[in-house]
């Protein structure tokens, strides 16, 4: 589970997304990396196929007229 | 006539207008009043005195030809520093846009300017919108004119802070979590995060495309519905921008209360861990005034705030970073602390995650608007903060947003109009501001509550002590 991950474990986690942390940010971030889990842990778990995102994607030129 | 820089927009516009006051008079009494006490307050990042000054004389001299353009003529603003400035420099709060000079002014800021509005400055925010308050930028953090050893809240910090303190008589903040309302909550003003397309987000640096709002803050919520009448409008040029009719809002103020009904959402801030009892004691209060300007205040239920959090934290983060990657990778020293780690959080976040955020963005939206359609309730009332400001010594934490859930996402989720209205003061003497949303695209009702429930409340002239 991503909120048992440790502080070493965390240097890699970094690593692989591109950050190149010194030891103080690794420590602040490893405890933002935890606190990020808890809200992605809110997120469906199994939405519905038909669950669309809020994003519609409009061609160029269209205006939206209420 | 006294007290000049705390004229509010309504009567500095009707003063200038009947020549009681000319405009230079106005704007020379902010920029006094800005010498005098911006060095303890830290609001502004630029004055525009001589430019100020000059516009002020040629507004003068168009109102006395016969050319008065409305209630903002003449009258002094500020804008929050990520509003682009033609010919002045647009610097975000941050070191990396020190010396940044654009070369057209954002379309809201071109809509105030075509009104006869006169910007006097530009103004603190957190770093980007978004890392603050910190000690590790060019400029200082804001402080809270109520008590400077208290933040402003932010991210438009120092628009809160100047328009409190009487050092321009309104100002343009953006709202992307509640970076409006938070400010005008704890320094006891109004501001309004319009609905989204209402109001041009084109020229304002951008934090989180689809959440980022652009919107008014002044000391009533009259001003705040005086700044919408220039700042509503489509602009084909911003994707997210809606041709819907702009109304007359300052006319829709003067209506009677007629058959409006308000969902009191209580679950958001009570409990254990929720608001304090100043805040919660405000809340009450305003169900009882509402109700005896004709309204009828029943209870609602809205979803899980914490979802609302959840949802629009994950959106913020991940389109910051898509935006703000490239140079933080590239140069993270150019940035603060806070910022530059609180940015490199969208690193953790994948695709599938961002795209399970937006669909569960869709779902409270569509669950709040059948909630309200249910109760049969035209507007809201909720919670604004928990408590007062909190002190700058308190306000260390790297990921404030891992504590409790942010009382004004969900209207940044659900793209609702909001308005943050002073609600009165806690023992501390501290503001504590309230919240009054409406469906999409009734800013007009929002407003016409607010303005109703801050006659009720009455206590408009009380001012920071500095």
């Amino acid at each position: 589970m991503s909120e048992d991950v440790t502080l070493e474990a965390f240097r890699a986690v970094a690593a692989q997304a591109g950050l190149a942390l010194d030891e103080g940010e690794t420590v602040r971030m490893h405890e933002g990396y935890l606190g990020l889990q808890t809200l992605l842990a809110r997120l469906p778990v199994a939405p519905d196929m038909a669950d669309e995102p809020s994003l519609v994607f409009l061609p160029t030129g269209t205006r939206v007229v209420l | 006539m006294s007290d000049l820089h705390y004229l509010s927009i309504a009567d500095a516009g009707a003063a200038i207008r009947e020549r009681k006051v000319s405009s230079a008079e106005l704007v020379e009494a902010c920029l006094t009043r800005i010498e005098m006490v911006d060095g303890d307050l830290h609001s502004f990042i630029t004055v525009t005195g001589a430019d100020a000054r000059a516009e002020a004389v040629a507004a003068d001299r168009a109102i006395a030809e016969g050319g008065w353009k409305g209630p903002l003529h003449g009258v002094p603003i500020a804008l929050k520093d990520i509003y682009s400035t033609a010919g002045v420099r647009t610097t975000c709060h941050s070191r990396l846009l020190h010396d940044n000079v654009p070369q057209e002014d954002a379309e809201t800021v071109a809509r105030l300017k075509a009104a006869g509005a006169i910007v006097v400055g530009k103004l603190a925010t957190h770093e980007f919108a978004f890392g603050g308050p910190s000690h590790d930028l060019p400029w200082p953090a804001a402080r809270n004119p109520w008590n400077p050893d208290h933040i402003p809240a932010g991210s438009s910090s120092g628009s809160g802070a100047a328009v409190a303190a009487g050092l321009c008589a309104g100002a343009m903040g953006s709202d992307t979590g509640g970076s409006i309302r938070g400010p005008a909550g704890v320094c006891g003003i109004a501001g309004l995060k319009p609905s989204y397309g209402r109001v041009s987000r084109r020229g304002v640096y951008p934090l989180s495309w689809t959440l980022d709002h652009a919107g008014p803050m002044a000391r009533s919520v009259e001003d705040c519905a005086l700044m919408m009448q220039a700042l509503a409008g489509y602009d084909p040029q911003d994707p997210a921008s809606v041709d819907v009719l702009v109304p007359d809002y300052a006319a829709a103020l003067k209506r009677p209360a007629a058959n409006l009904r308000v969902g009191y959402v209580r679950a958001w801030h009570e409990g254990p861990d929720g608001a304090d009892a100043d805040v919660c004691a405000a809340l009450d209060r305003a169900v009882v005034l509402l109700g005896e300007q004709g309204m009828e205040v029943v209870d609602v239920d809205l979803p899980d705030i914490r979802d609302f959090h959840a949802c629009g934290r994950i959106i913020l983060l991940a389109e910051a970073w898509a935006i703000h990657r490239a140079t933080v990778t590239a140069t993270p020293e150019n940035y603060g602390a806070f910022f530059r780690d609180r940015i490199r959080l969208g690193a953790f976040i994948s695709a599938a995650d961002y795209v399970e955020a937006v669909r569960m963005r869709r779902r409270l939206t569509e669950a709040t608007a059948a909630a309200m359609e249910a109760a049969g309730v035209d507007l809201l009332l909720c919670a604004n903060q928990y408590g007062p400001a909190e002190r700058f010594d308190q306000a260390t934490r790297t990921f404030p947003f891992f504590g409790k859930p942010y009382l004004t996402m969900p209207f940044n989720v659900t793209g609702q109009p909001a308005l943050t209205v002073c609600a009165g003061f806690a023992e501390s003497g501290l503001p504590i501001g309230i919240q009054i949303a409406g469906r999409a695209f009734t800013d007009m009702l929002v407003l016409h509550a607010g303005h109703l429930y801050e006659q009720a409340r009455g206590d408009l002239g009380r001012h920071p002590p500095i």
